[in-house]
């Protein structure tokens, strides 16, 4: 192997450019193809300001060492520093599926590096000892004589496009970098970049350069302009007059009061080779687009379309991550409006189940002592399921609760408390609500209900349940609602259980209905089970008879006299 | 689920089929407003073969029921299934909505 040089830099941003020159003149010593020249600069930059960012990051300094050999047709480049080493354990080969701050922060620059390269092989010895990345490439030379040219400020635009992903910036910002910077290289007065709409078979651009006061969104379909046919197509499109071009749209430049004469458009393409947008360059300073400005163009604007997926991705994760935090959030602030302790009593044992179906249901149930001691139950079942309903069950149990400690009685209760759920939500939801104010001493015990299914009241004396049945509508629907109220006593081994539909509609895979039936059964011949493990049958049975579950919310409260 | 709508006088006959999910709920409120927009107040639904209506559905029925009756209308049900019924009942609808038995009935009624 003949050594070409070697060079020992300081770590900073600003060698990444001396040894970005370095390179190059290595290059042009081996009269390398353009190509050729290009993969490796580029691998080189991003393995430098892996070392710069990475190996060194914030304060920490240290030196990076180039060295560049050849042999026949393989040139051997190292990059060596004393820094933090990016683990090669810590990054496999690239992929699709890893979360994209893993791909950001250091695969992703790796993955580059292993694209643009032939062999890629990274050695890493713990802190101040020496981490070695050794790139060989197969070469291209050029025939001799032909001419090399330079692309230094082409390069270190199109890098600056790969770098700007690791600093987490918005798609727009990205979009607006991305298009700035192919203007300014390929050196035209203005640019557009547009992406395509799927599901509209259109596409829109929200970048427009110079006049900041036209930033509109252009909206262009897919085989219609210039831009369109490109998209269409796949094709380049390099045209010296527009105006003398049939496809060219003047609308655009009539807005903006700009006159394009020169065009030049080409496809982004992704990694799938999927046509993700087109970039539009007008005008070019000092004469035509070049055939050199149409290939560079083409190169940049798919380098450019690896980045705005990768921003998408990116964006959409981030999205995602936001939903379930909200769920997530959503269903804790739910949780803590249910009772978090069940009422304790010598003579009264009491129990409850509550599944929502998503992470938030709708369904509720309480426990209110009011202010003359009378323990009031509630049950309820917001219609609808996820957050919207959660958010309605919380302000039922707010206005309940608020109701119940004014001392109504369960018809008053209901009625005013539906007044105050309509007056005070916009929603069409709904909500039935079943609630009875129990006297511990006594068992007797005063109930309403908003249509909700009546509960069980089991009567240890006869054996057989009875159904608490009031009239009245559910809550949220009609303002004008009156309610029914009345009450029953519990006397000792008495079972009270209440309970929303999803427990009763619980299918199989017949579909046929669990059922009030069944419900009635169950529990008349386990009434003698304590309500825990009463509540825990239930559950157990239907579980058991289902072939689907998760269909509904369920929610179960048991109260046995003792 | 398939509505079809049909005129007898000044009274809109809607023959409800099938299942009104949470999709179906979407049409239902669509054709109904409709009619509502077109000053049709007075309507009969045919629910002879809807086997089945969401909370979504209900709420349908609720908001136009409101309508109409502020314009001097109605929203009947005719030909109820039991298991439908039996819904209506327990969520106290029934208070609300006149049931009939057929839809000659509830149309005459108007």
């Amino acid at each position: 192997m003949t050594s070409l040089g070697e060079l020992r830099l300081q770590a900073t941003k600003d060698n990444i450019r001396t040894l970005a020159h370095f390179i190059q003149g290595v290059g042009e010593r081996l009269h390398l193809t353009e190509k050729t020249q290009f993969d490796i600069d580029l691998a080189i930059e991003e393995a430098a300001v892996n070392i710069v960012s990475h190996a060194y990051p914030g304060d920490m300094m240290g030196d990076m060492v180039i060295r560049a050999e050849v042999d026949e047709e393989m040139l051997r480049i190292t990059l060596t520093d004393w820094g933090i080493p990016l683990d090669p354990k810590d990054v496999p080969e690239f992929d699709r599926h890893t979360p994209i701050e893993l791909r950001i922060d250091g695969g992703m620059g790796l993955h580059f590096i292993r694209s643009l390269m032939d062999e890629v092989h990274r050695q890493a010895t713990p802190l101040g000892e020496p981490n070695t990345l050794t790139l060989r490439k197969r070469i291209e030379r050029l025939q001799p004589g032909s001419q090399i040219p330079s692309v230094v400020r082409e390069l270190n635009a199109m890098l600056s496009i790969s770098r700007i992903l690791s600093t987490g910036v918005s798609l727009d910002e990205l979009l607006n970098h991305i298009i700035n910077t192919l203007v300014e290289v390929i050196d035209a007065e203005r640019g557009t970049l547009y992406l395509v709409d799927e599901a509209k078979q259109e596409l829109f651009s929200r970048v427009l350069l110079e006049d900041k006061d036209v930033l509109e969104e252009i909206r262009v379909k897919i085989g219609e302009g210039i831009a369109g046919y490109v998209a269409e197509t796949g094709t380049t499109l390099n045209i010296r007059h527009a105006y003398k071009d049939p496809r060219f749209q003047k609308t655009f430049d009539q807005i903006t009061g700009f006159e394009s004469e020169t065009v030049l458009t080409v496809p982004m393409f992704n990694n799938q080779q999927k046509i993700i947008g087109v970039v539009q360059l007008l005008n070019k300073n000092g004469g035509d687009f070049s055939s050199r400005d149409e290939r560079l163009l083409g190169a940049m604007s798919s380098q450019a379309a690896i980045s705005i997926e990768n921003a998408r991705l990116y964006e959409q994760e981030m999205q995602q991550k936001l939903i379930e935090k909200e769920l997530e959030t959503a269903r804790a602030i739910q949780r803590s409006f249910l009772p978090y302790v069940l009422p304790q009593h010598d003579h009264w044992d009491v129990a409850a189940f509550w599944q929502p179906m998503r992470d938030v249901g709708g369904d509720f149930y309480d426990f209110h002592m009011l202010p003359d001691g009378r323990l009031a139950v509630v049950i309820a079942d917001v219609s609808g399921k996820g957050v919207p309903a959660a958010m309605f069950m919380a302000l039922s149990v707010t206005v309940l609760r608020f109701a119940m400690s004014l001392d109504f009685a369960p018809a008053d209760l209901l009625q005013r408390a539906n007044q105050l759920i309509i007056a005070d939500q916009q929603s069409r939801m709904f909500a039935t609500v079943f609630v009875c104010y129990i006297d511990l001493e006594t068992g007797e015990i005063q109930y309403g209900s908003a249509g909700h299914n009546p509960p069980y009241l089991y009567a240890s004396q006869h054996g057989q349940c009875e159904l608490l049945t009031t009239q009245g509508v559910a809550l949220g629907v009609f303002p004008s609602a009156t309610y029914g109220e009345d009450s029953t006593t519990l006397q000792q081994g008495d079972v009270l259980v209440l309970y929303t539909d999803g427990i009763t509609e619980v299918i199989d895979k017949n579909e046929m209905e669990f059922g009030e039936e069944r419900l009635n059964q169950l529990i008349c011949t386990s009434a003698h089970l304590t309500a825990q493990a009463l509540c825990d049958l239930i559950v157990k049975t239907i579980t058991e008879f289902s072939h689907q579950r998760g269909f509904d919310d369920e929610t179960l409260v048991v109260i046995k006299r003792r | 689920m398939n509505i079809t709508e049909q005129a007898q006088g000044d009274v809109t006959i809607f023959k409800i089929d099938g299942r009104v999910d949470t999709a179906g709920a979407v049409d239902l409120d669509l054709a109904l407003h409709t009619a509502v927009a077109e000053d049709k107040y007075k309507m009969v639904l045919d629910l002879g073969e809807m086997r089945y209506i969401s909370s979504a559905g209900l709420r349908t029925l609720a908001d136009i029921l409101t309508r109409n009756q502020e314009n001097d209308g109605d929203l009947k049900l005719a030909a109820v299934n039991p298991k439908i019924l039996r819904i209506l009942q327990i969520i106290g609808f029934d208070q609300f909505f006149t049931i009939y038995d057929d839809v000659a009935g509830a149309v005459a009624s108007f």
